[in-house]
Formats: structure tokens, C-alpha cells, sequence
């Protein structure tokens, strides 16, 4: 597969994935621009390893959380999360999906990527571990956070606000 | 897996498909790696050259024009995403395929504008388009450079415009004039008076260089066929929700660009005809409102009306609109707002703010108009490159502060 077929093939994919991590259709077309950017200069080395698409997903979840802060006044201040309370009343509330994805724009960029890819990529832990560059524990741990995160916020919606990190 | 975990899962799902297709992403990629090359070899080969400056003078000489901008990274993605390469300007102008006939609606003048990448000329009622007091405009030749309209404060040459004692001329519509057309019934009810140019679509003619598939004119209805320039075109009927339908009469010129227009149906289809007829294919320019010392390389130019012009990125859509373009428009208010950054633009005052992920650069002409840059963050334009290509921006006497 050409470098042309390649783009032309996975563009759609890269791009869900892209848009997942930042949440804005413009973002996530520049994220997966600037990875198949790359690629394209390395691409008659990267054809004949494992195939491009995990490196070019690989480039894109780094891009990501390397970006600068650019609306980090919007960032939660909650460096300590309130004594969480008994995830039943989350469990049995129904949420609305629109604001499940609202409050996912206020994960921190590393537990973001981690419930992405456990969640809409079905990577097993070790394979995150892997495309971050951590261990899995550290991948455990960002996804336990983010979750209870999600459970606080979905039982109190005043501790997150209104902000979103879309940057 | 949790309830919680369950409904990320199907949320997730779902908004994937919220994502852009990118239907323009390899076109995009190309251009991206092209610019990149362009860059390291302007750096690699700007290094040597200033090198060489240095060592033969020491000393910097200043030229007449800022000198091109090297891209240069600014907020958004990483380090190696490009920015905006901004190159020596050139005359912003508009260029209409066409001789303006004479006004066809009595009480309208024509206007020239650039309309998502495509020449647009209507007939606007003149005391809604310009304020400015006119008498007795001449009738240019065609082929002349003309000056935008509502700039002439001075009586200078305006497109031709129909008078009080202005015969009828060849397109113009003679409804509601007893003696006139015979062939006008089906516009007995449009004379001027009931013709209101307010409330109903002005006649419009739009040149594009492609057929309509995305165009003003694809809504509309085919009824008939009629002859333009001896060329076969299409009457057809679109609905307008300023009043009664409009007529829209399309055709191609002969190995030239696909023409389109339209007026209320209180015109009748031959006057349509005769308007269109009336057409001379000869080409008008128009001068732009603002000169410019530096452009933004690779960007094209796709709208321009008398009091801003938009700058369009590769890899967007032309449109009428100012998302994810550079824009630069001029009102007639003050610069200052509160709150807002102050910055020296050249020799004038600006003030900065961002709003929406949009940097607003706003810049005190001194007579109480006003400059307003509008960069998207995301085209990655830092603070000293905004400032530079501001500070080049001029307005001519052919610019007409917004309204509204």
C-alpha cells in the first residue's frame, strides 16, 4: 500500500480517533495531518515493519499530549477530588451521553488517551502501556482516576463546572 | 465493566462518527510536507545568505517592503506544525468578467464583490449601499478600472447607475412604464413603486469558474430555455424567502466561466434575458479596500466586499463566511474595547483580545475608523508576525466601513 492509498483508506479512522482525544473536528484534523506529515517522509521505512497505522496512531496520541496548554485557564482546579461517595446513585442515574462527552473534555490529556484507547480502541493495558511509553500500572492508574472522576462529577455536577479542556 | 464504563464505551461510539471525514487530508499532507521542504531549504539557504550580509557590510540594510516572514510557531499543535508564510503583497483588486449594464431596477447601483471565490455583481438599492450623496455619475467605458463603489466621496467615477432622466438602455427593465417593452407582461404589477428593492432579492449576476453544483443556483427549478450572447440557457425558479420567488437564469460562456443570474420574479423572464444580454464581455476592475505589504503566501483570496477581505488556508473550503480565515475588515467605530491588550501596530495603536479561539487585533486609524485583523489561532500566526502583517495593511479610498 502507497502512501496515497494509505491516507486515502485510514483517513476516517485516524480522524475518529483523533476527534475522540480532542474533542474539536478542526484539532484532530491537524493532529492526524501532522503525524502522516511525518510518516510521509519515513514511509518506505515504515511500510515494511508493522504495518504504518500504529505508528501514525502512535504520532498522533503524542502530538496530542505534547501540545501547549492552550486554554489551560479553563483547566479544573480539582487537585484533590472530593471524598467520593457511593458510586451506586451514579450507576443507577441515567446520563446523558451528551454530557458524558462533556465531561470527558475535562479529563487531564494522559487519562483522556487512556479511556480512548480502552475504551473505543479496546487496547489492553499493556498494549496502551506500550503506545504511551509507560508502565501499566501507570495506565491503571490514569484510567482509575479518570473514572472516578466521571462517577464524582456525574453524582455532583457542580465540582466540575462548566470548563472544558479542548485544547 | 462498570455502568459508568459502559456508557464511555457507547458514548465513545457514538461520537466517532462526529468526526470530520477529511475528505481533503492528502491534498492537505502534500501541501504540508511541500511547505516543510520550502522551509528548510529558506532556512538553510536564509543562514548562509545572512552570513554573507554580515560578513560583507556589517551592517543591516532596511528595504522599502518588511521583508517575507519565515514561519514561525505560535500557539496550537507541537513544534513542527507549520505556520503562515507571509510573502511582498500585491494589489488586492477584483477583476468582473463583465461590463455592468445599466442598472435594470430604477433606484439600485451596482456593486462589485468577490463571494466565496466567485465575482459577484448586484444592484442594490443606493441609499442602503451608500449613504454618500452622488449626482450626475458618468458612464464609464468598459475596460476601465473602476473605482469600488461607495468610495467616491468626491464624485469620482461610480459604475454606471440609472438617473431620473436616464432613458431606458439595453437590460434595463422598463416595468411599470407605460409605452415601454412590449414583451413585459408578466410584469405589469412591478413597476417601481411596488418593485420594493428592500424587500425583495437584488438582481444578481455570479461568474464561477465551475458549474453550480454547490452554487447559488442549484435550488433552483428548470422552467424554461432562453438565448444568451446566442448561447443556450436556463430559466429557472428558486425559492427566496425575502419575498416572491427568484427567476435564475443560467449559462456558459463559450470556453469561458459558468454565469448565473437572478432577479425577483416581479421581473419578467424577458427582461431577465435582456439583462443578461446586456452583459458586454469585456472585464472591469475594481481596487480593492485595503493595499497590502505582505500577503499570506499559499492563501487565497475569497471573498472581498468594499469594507473587508478574507484570506483563505489551503485545505478550506471557499465560503462566505470569515471561519478559520484571515480577515481583515474596517468599521467605523473606535479601535479600543475594554479589556483589550494594547500593542503598537507600526506607527499606529492596536489592541489585542482574543475571543473563541480567534485573535482580535484591532488598530486605531486616527479619524475615527477603525482595523480589525482577525486570525484563528489555529492558523498559528504568532503575535510579532500578526502585528507585521497588520502594520502593512492600507486602506484605499475605495473602502466602506461595515455596518452593523
Amino acid at each position: 500500500m502507497d502512501f496515497a492509498e494509505f491516507v486515502m483508506a485510514r483517513t476516517p479512522a485516524l480522524l475518529r480517533f483523533g476527534y475522540l482525544l480532542t474533542g474539536d473536528g478542526h484539532l484532530a484534523e491537524d493532529l492526524v495531518q501532522e503525524a502522516l506529515v511525518r510518516v510521509h517522509r519515513r514511509w518506505s521505512g515504515i511500510e515494511h515493519q508493522d504495518g504504518p497505522e500504529p505508528y501514525v496512531r502512535k504520532a498522533i496520541l503524542h502530538q496530542y499530549l505534547s501540545w501547549r496548554r492552550r486554554r489551560s485557564s479553563t483547566e479544573l482546579p480539582v487537585d484533590q477530588l472530593p471524598e467520593a461517595p457511593d458510586p451506586a446513585p451514579a450507576v443507577e442515574r441515567i446520563v446523558d451521553r451528551d454530557e458524558m462527552w462533556s465531561l470527558l473534555a475535562t479529563l487531564p490529556r494522559a487519562q483522556r488517551a487512556v479511556v480512548v484507547l480502552r475504551y473505543y480502541e479496546d487496547l489492553a493495558d499493556a498494549d496502551i502501556a506500550l503506545m504511551l511509553g509507560c508502565t501499566q500500572g501507570t495506565v491503571r492508574v490514569h484510567a482509575f482516576k479518570a473514572l472516578k472522576r466521571l462517577r464524582v462529577a456525574l453524582t455532583d455536577p457542580a465540582v466540575v463546572g462548566a470548563g472544558h479542556d479542548r485544547g | 465493566m462498570t455502568e459508568v464504563e459502559r456508557q464511555l464505551r457507547d458514548m465513545l461510539s457514538r461520537y466517532a462518527y462526529d468526526a470530520p471525514a477529511g475528505h481533503l487530508m492528502l491534498s492537505r499532507v502534500r501541501q504540508a510536507a511541500v511547505r516543510r521542504r520550502r522551509r528548510r531549504r529558506a532556512v538553510a539557504t536564509g543562514g548562509a545568505a545572512l552570513a554573507l550580509v554580515l560578513a560583507a557590510s556589517g551592517a543591516a540594510t532596511l528595504a522599502a517592503r518588511p521583508a517575507p516572514i519565515q514561519p514561525k510557531l505560535s500557539m496550537g499543535l507541537g513544534q513542527d506544525v507549520a505556520g503562515v508564510n507571509f510573502a511582498a503583497g500585491s494589489p488586492v483588486d477584483l477583476t468582473f468578467p463583465f461590463t455592468p449594464p445599466a442598472a435594470p431596477v430604477p433606484g439600485t447601483r451596482p456593486m462589485l464583490t468577490l463571494v466565496a471565490g466567485r465575482p459577484t455583481l448586484q444592484y442594490l438599492p443606493a441609499e442602503a449601499e451608500d449613504t454618500q450623496s452622488r449626482t450626475n455619475p458618468p458612464v464609464l467605458p468598459t475596460g476601465t478600472r473602476l473605482p469600488m463603489v461607495g468610495s467616491d466621496a468626491a464624485g469620482a467615477a461610480v459604475l454606471p447607475s440609472d438617473g431620473p432622466s436616464a432613458s431606458p438602455q439595453a437590460g434595463q427593465f422598463t416595468t411599470g412604464q407605460p409605452g415601454t417593452n412590449s414583451a413585459t407582461t408578466d410584469s405589469a404589477t412591478a413597476d417601481p413603486a411596488t418593485t420594493d428593492s428592500a424587500t425583495t432579492d437584488p438582481v444578481t449576476v455570479v461568474v464561477s469558474g465551475s458549474p453550480w453544483d454547490d452554487g447559488p443556483f442549484t435550488a433552483a427549478i428548470k422552467v424554461r430555455s432562453t438565448t444568451v450572447h446566442g448561447i443556450v440557457g436556463v430559466i429557472g425558479e428558486r425559492p427566496s424567502p425575502a419575498g416572491p420567488p427568484d427567476y435564475v437564469l443560467t449559462w456558459t460562456e463559450r470556453g469561458g466561466p459558468w454565469v448565473g443570474v437572478s432577479a425577483p420574479e416581479t421581473i419578467s423572464t424577458v427582461d431577465l434575458t435582456d439583462f443578461a444580454s446586456a452583459l458586454s464581455p469585456q472585464p472591469v476592475t475594481q481596487p480593492g479596500p485595503f493595499d497590502f505589504d505582505l500577503v499570506p503566501a499559499d492563501f487565497a483570496v475569497d471573498n472581498i466586499s468594499p469594507s473587508t477581505v478574507t484570506f483563505r488556508p489551503p485545505g478550506v473550503a471557499a465560503s462566505s463566511d470569515f471561519v478559520d480565515k484571515l480577515v481583515v475588515s474596517m468599521d467605523a467605530e473606535p479601535a479600543r474595547m475594554q479589556g483589550d491588550r494594547p500593542v503598537k501596530v507600526g506607527a499606529r495603536a492596536g489592541w489585542l483580545h482574543v475571543v473563541d479561539n480567534v485573535v482580535m487585533l484591532r488598530i486605531d486609524e486616527g479619524d475615527g475608523r477603525s482595523l480589525t485583523v482577525q486570525a484563528p489561532e489555529r492558523l498559528r500566526i504568532d503575535q510579532p508576525d500578526l502585528l507585521r502583517f497588520a502594520a502593512g495593511v492600507h486602506i484605499t479610498a475605495a473602502a466602506v466601513p461595515a455596518r452593523g
